[in-house]
């Protein structure tokens, strides 16, 4: 019920949110046959030919209800840049995206929980360590560690591939590695102080304090009442960061020139290519969304009082 | 001829290198028009050569939607016309055997016959009828249909294997046209079948020319593969197969090439010159050149009085823009017409610019230029240029300088690049604002054709409705002068009246920059790729 109400919400989002990129997308300026022809001056006859076949002469409102009631039925337009289904434009894209989020959803979760945890637990110069790095990973911008990462393992060492995003699972992972670690860096270290606090918080709390003083094992203790209580906010801030990462994953694309959902979004908001950024939108959305049930789910598995609706 | 081109190369590679031992703290020696390569030493037989886009992915392979760097880069290696753009910028006969022009307004084209599309079936005049027609029907939306389409008055076939253009106003440029897309021929049958997927990685197009589309990975690359049975046997092109990335990232763009992980590119982003220049793997070409950075004027606020942008352009050091900017790779503009940017009378137009105002900085001669201005100079001028393109705000900041020297205010104004394209198309985008940048360049190297569109009233880039009857006599003269001697003296006059009314002001000729590792070489270094063959002469360097 929970869940089927969750999915109702997000069916609304997504029809508001569409409306108002839709609304944005027609309000800036220039025209999109003039975008098509990049400025150049062509007969008043082309440019009426073109507004023709894109029906771009209909009012926004039959514009919008003819887009959505296409989207229903499972056509989300064409492309009015690349004259292709928006569907195959972004059939090619979509894997290049989903999997250098995940990635990076990957190196968050392993580096940035495995190092809080490694921080929280211990004292002394390793956790000066984390902390400091942790630090310096918060303030690296994207495009920097991007770089970066460039500059030393693909250009100097050699070990990594300079642009694209291969063929291939075992060649895309390949060329997707550097990526996802500039992607993930930033949130990385923020999962890690986070993870780190809240460690050192549920180490001190009564309830762990008791337990030691009854002659639970430490890692017993550790595992069972510091990790997974501390887990509750790490969990929070990891699905909000993972959802994140689709919008900024096109700084990353750019700076590694793969075929992505962002690079793709950027180019069709210039050209007012209306069906592209419409879907792209609809995506990132929807994504946002379902990460955040994800999150909230495991929530309940985490916490039980969740699940009986207690409150926490 | 060629000779001389190679001599020039092997020049202008001392050049190079001298540059890069010398250091670049004093900006780059200024760069001179004779210094530029029109080709690079011809290689033999290859495999596989990578390449790059740096203007990113083509949107349609279709030659009538094909008017920009990537597109045309791409499709000049796949589609033909019936003239072709040579590297020394002559145009020669290609799907037509010859051209015969009694006058400047009748064009009649002898087809080349034996000529087969990648699929083996021949063209035939049919094909070259409907190609050409296609320019003239709305409903294919050709990007081409401006002014020079627009003065067609009729195609006819005149004989089994002859076609005459018959042209509305004598056009003495129109033949060069028919070496970019306007002349491109395209299989009839092909494009009816594929409908809307035409030019598209589904659809596809079917050409005559030296290579033919291999896979098309979006996003990504999209390869080139040689037309074993190309119809020039002569021309066959050296390489079995171009891969042509669409990196757009300087960054990405230096490493890719420095690491030799792609072979070469033209117009490599003014931020990689410094990385490439000393790069181990391979060298950096300045090629001549058809483009030109300019500030062009709305026709609104300070910026539209002609005596202020006289001042502007006298108080722009614009030789320091083309040495620190530009890195050396430009020159200083002293006309609207870039430099050596002609194919024919070229003692008459080299004495046209000679007689121009030179580029240097002369504060007095702007501060008594000023004196002529009727407008209110206390106004600041905004000149807009697109966010993103760092480089513009440097140059703007040049002029700014200038600016401040004769008592006037320039203000940079960035906006982001959506908003900065409807600037070419929108004249309500251009309300409110006094200017804004441009990297233009010529669509063939008649200065006719380029400053036809800038000051011709209602031309295609003639952004502050400028009309002048004595200019447009003198456009319709050179129009009609089938005789280049004539022509190139009427454009002299029309020039130096551009030089007067500057409806825009020319900042910096920008030469083309071609970077190709050691292990490749052929290709021209001047600025034909939009429309010559350029991969079918890459090679393998010996």
């Amino acid at each position: 019920m929970f869940v089927i109400r969750r999915l109702l919400a997000l069916a609304g989002v997504l029809v508001v949110s569409s409306f108002l990129v839709f609304a944005a997308m027609y309000a800036a300026p220039g025209s999109p046959e003039n975008f098509l022809v990049q400025g150049r001056t062509v007969s008043p006859e082309v440019l009426a030919a073109i507004r023709e076949q894109y029906s771009l002469d209909d009012p926004f409102l039959v514009r919008f209800w003819n887009w959505i009631t296409n989207v229903v039925h499972g056509d989300f337009g064409q492309s009015l840049s690349n004259r292709q289904d928006v569907g195959e434009l972004l059939a090619n894209r979509l894997p290049t995206t989903f999997m250098l989020v995940s990635l990076a959803a990957v190196v968050i979760i392993v580096l940035g929980i495995g190092l809080g945890i490694i921080a929280g637990t211990r004292d002394g110069a390793i956790d000066k360590i984390i902390v400091l790095g942790s630090n310096l990973g918060f303030a690296v911008p994207t495009f920097f560690a991007a770089l970066i990462l460039m500059s030393v393992f693909s250009v100097a060492l050699g070990w990594f591939p300079v642009f694209g995003s291969g063929d291939g699972f075992l060649d895309r992972l390949w060329h997707l590695t550097l990526p996802a670690f500039a992607l993930a860096l930033p949130s990385a270290a923020v999962v890690a102080r986070i993870t780190r606090t809240a460690i050192r918080e549920e180490r001190d709390s009564e309830h762990s304090a008791m337990a030691r003083a009854r002659g639970v094992p430490g890692g017993l203790v550790l595992r069972r009442h510091v990790i997974r209580n501390s887990m509750l906010p790490v969990s929070t801030i990891v699905g909000v960061h993972i959802a994140g990462l689709i919008a900024g994953s096109f700084v990353v694309e750019y700076a590694f020139t793969l075929d992505g959902l962002g690079t793709l979004l950027v180019t069709a908001v210039q050209r007012k290519d209306f069906a592209v950024v419409q879907a792209i939108a609809i995506i990132l959305v929807a994504a946002f969304g379902i990460i955040n049930l994800v999150v909230d789910l495991l929530y309940a598995s985490i916490d039980p009082r969740v699940r009986l609706g207690l409150g926490a | 001829m060629k000779k001389r081109t190679i001599a020039i190369f092997g020049v202008l590679a001392l050049a190079l290198s001298g540059c890069a031992a010398g250091g670049s703290d004093q900006g780059a020696p200024s760069l001179s028009a004779d210094d530029l390569a029109v080709t690079t030493p011809a290689g033999g037989e290859l495999d596989l050569a990578t390449w790059n886009l740096p203007f990113g992915e083509p949107a349609s392979l279709d030659p009538i939607k094909a008017y920009n760097y990537a597109e045309n880069t791409v499709v000049a290696n796949l589609c033909e016309g019936l003239m072709q753009l040579q590297p020394d910028y002559t145009v020669q006969p290609n799907l037509a055997e010859s051209v015969d022009s009694p006058d400047a307004s009748t064009w009649i084209y002898t087809i080349r016959q034996n000529v087969k599309f990648w699929d083996g079936e021949p063209m035939t005049t049919d094909d070259v009828m409907f190609s050409l027609g296609r320019q003239l029907d709305p409903n294919e939306g050709s990007y081409w249909a401006g002014d020079v389409v627009g003065n067609i008055a009729s195609i006819d076939k005149t004989g089994d294997w002859e076609i005459t253009v018959s042209l509305t106003r004598p056009d003495a440029t129109f033949n060069s046209y028919m070496a970019t897309p306007i002349g491109n021929v395209v299989e009839q049958a092909h494009r009816v079948a594929a409908g809307e997927s035409y030019g598209t990685p589904s659809g596809g197009v079917m050409c005559t020319g030296p290579y033919s589309v291999g896979a098309w990975n979006q996003g990504q690359s999209i390869s080139l593969e040689r037309n074993d049975n190309y119809w020039n046997a002569k021309k066959v092109a050296k390489t079995k197969q171009v891969d042509i990335s669409f990196i757009v990232d300087a960054a990405a763009i230096s490493n890719a090439l420095s690491t030799g992980a792609i072979d070469g590119s033209y117009d490599v982003p003014l931020g990689s010159i410094a990385n490439l220049e000393s790069a181990t793997d391979g060298s950096l070409i300045l090629g001549r050149s058809l483009q030109i950075i300019a500030i062009i004027g709305t026709g609104n606020g300070t910026f539209a009085d002609p005596a202020v942008r006289k001042a502007l352009m006298l108080a722009t050091d614009r030789e320091a823009i083309a040495a620190t900017v530009f890195e050396g790779t430009a020159e200083a503009s002293a006309s609207l017409v870039p430099n050596n940017a002609w194919s024919y009378a070229d003692d008459i137009y080299k004495k046209g610019r000679a007689s121009l105002t030179p580029t240097t900085v002369d504060i007095a001669a702007a501060k008594e230029a000023l004196k002529a201005a009727t407008v209110d100079l206390t106004q600041p001028i905004s000149i807009v240029y697109p966010s993103e393109r760092s480089y513009y705000a440097d140059i703007i900041s040049e002029i700014s300088n200038g600016a401040t020297a004769i008592g006037l205010t320039v203000v940079p104004e960035g906006v982001p690049s959506a908003q900065f394209g409807a600037f070419f198309s929108d004249p309500e985008a251009r309300a409110g604002h006094d200017a804004f940048v441009t990297a233009n360049y010529m669509d063939t190297p008649d200065p006719l054709a380029f400053l036809r569109t800038i000051l011709g009233t209602g031309g295609g880039q003639n952004y502050n409705e400028y009309s002048n009857a004595q200019v447009d006599g003198l456009l319709a003269d050179a129009g009609a002068a089938s005789d280049d001697k004539d022509r190139a003296a009427i454009v002299n006059d029309i020039q130096k009246l551009a030089m007067a009314e500057l409806p825009w002001i020319p900042i910096v000729d920008p030469s083309v920059r071609l970077f190709l590792n050691d292990r490749i070489t052929g290709v021209p270094a001047s600025f034909v790729y939009l429309y010559y063959p350029w991969a079918a002469d890459l090679g393998a360097a010996e």
